[in-house]
């Protein structure tokens, strides 16, 4: 959707070469404002993926009650 | 035969050789009891030779239960600041009022923060309230539970409790906590080969005397999903199989002779069968997310090899087997 916005502004640029630049200005910077915003969206997107990629894998060993046995006792 | 020091730190040592985060940890009573122990000295060297073989495997944290506190306050005291990571939400100064050792320790596993802190039961033997009064207090464990659970939630992403508590006792803390993830117990030293789920809590005891230890493999994703029992299902499996091996034995007997209590060993194997589909079938919505874990109980056989180092440890500090 992004990108439509941004093609639509470059159009909408090209539409008004023959305007003043100071008309054509706030037009300029709203595409480079919708461009960021993609790249802020992307870059969000990715980071997601990759967090859920990174599933914690470990191990806990756990004892109890050992009672000081040093060596094997009879089950 | 089961168990051993040295053995239990060769496994360490294996799980680990295999790669990943391996986090070792004692839910107390880790030493003897000795109360009523004439050789001082010698009960102290035996601790002293577990101290060093757990800190040889980098223990995380050794919850301080009854056992640990017949070694006496200036022992405990000592080792804990000599870095053994003796831990104890509810044993408190009496005049301060602060827990005497750290409550809690927090360490990264991976992506995941995992937090333990420890309780001890308020319903400790005679013999210590003789030989402590006024060095100690132990402090409400559901309270505590409570409390602990409030500062560690913005600190932690899974929380365990290790707990020198009756199983009455974990059962009240897991109902009123109801974000507490694992309880590891073992005051009782219960072999339970599968966990005890209360509430969204999984309580788990590893058995006694070091004959076996518990193996927690946790795959953790976010926070905010309950875990998933991943031994449940085969559990289930496991039980289907034996009925049907019952009924089997049942049915070739009926062939010969029919029998009227055979009939209606057949209808209540049958209704426990349905029984447990039913309650498969139950668990299967509710297990959501991709948080999982499996526990196992890992005998200490004789198989397994002992760890040269510690055994030579023992020997010279004189324990012959016992």
């Amino acid at each position: 959707m992004g990108i439509c916005v941004i093609q639509r502004n470059i159009r909408m640029d090209m539409s008004k070469k023959n305007q003043t630049a100071t008309r054509m200005k706030p037009s300029v910077t709203g595409s480079r404002a919708m461009a960021v915003a993609c790249v802020l969206i992307f870059l969000t997107l990715l980071t997601m993926r990759d967090s859920r990629a990174e599933d914690a894998r470990f191990t806990i060993i756990h004892s109890s009650n050992v009672g000081g046995y040093l060596y094997a006792c009879p089950t | 035969m089961l168990g051993g020091l040295a053995r239990r730190v060769s496994y360490v040592n294996s799980v680990r050789s295999a790669g990943g985060t391996v986090l070792v940890v004692d839910s107390g009573r880790l030493f003897r009891n000795i109360a009523t122990d004439t050789d001082r000295k010698r009960s102290l060297a035996r601790a002293r030779v577990i101290i060093r073989a757990y800190t040889h495997i980098g223990v995380t944290a050794v919850n301080v239960g009854e056992s640990e506190l017949t070694h006496g306050l200036p022992f405990l005291r000592r080792e804990s600041s000599q870095g053994f990571p003796l831990i104890s939400a509810n044993l408190v100064d009496p005049l301060k009022k602060i827990p005497i050792f750290r409550p809690f320790v927090i360490t990264k596993a991976g992506a995941a923060r995992v937090a333990f802190f420890g309780l001890l039961s308020p319903g400790t033997s005679s013999a210590i309230q003789k030989t402590a009064a006024g060095k100690f207090l132990v402090k409400d464990p559901v309270e505590t539970a409570r409390e602990m659970f409030t500062v560690l939630r913005a600190q932690a992403d899974i929380i365990v409790l290790l707990s020198d508590l009756e199983p009455e006792r974990e059962r009240a803390v897991a109902g009123a906590v109801p974000g507490l993830h694992f309880i590891f117990g073992g005051r009782e030293g219960r072999y339970d080969h599968a966990p005890v789920k209360e509430g969204q809590t999984y309580i788990l005891h590893s058995s006694r005397k070091g004959m076996y230890t518990g193996n927690l493999q946790v795959t953790f994703t976010n926070a905010s999903f309950p875990f998933r029992d991943d031994g449940y299902e085969t559990r289930i499996a496991k039980k289907m199989s034996d009925l049907d091996h019952r009924l089997r034995l049942i049915e070739r007997s009926r062939a010969i002779e029919e029998d009227q209590r055979m009939e209606n060993a057949i209808r209540l194997i049958n209704k426990q069968k349905t029984a447990l589909k039913e309650e498969l079938e139950k668990s299967r919505p509710s297990q959501s997310g991709n948080n999982r874990f499996l526990w196992t109980l890992i005998p200490l056989d004789l198989s397994r090899p002992e760890d040269t180092a510690v055994s030579e440890w023992i020997r010279r500090a004189g324990f012959e087997k016992d």
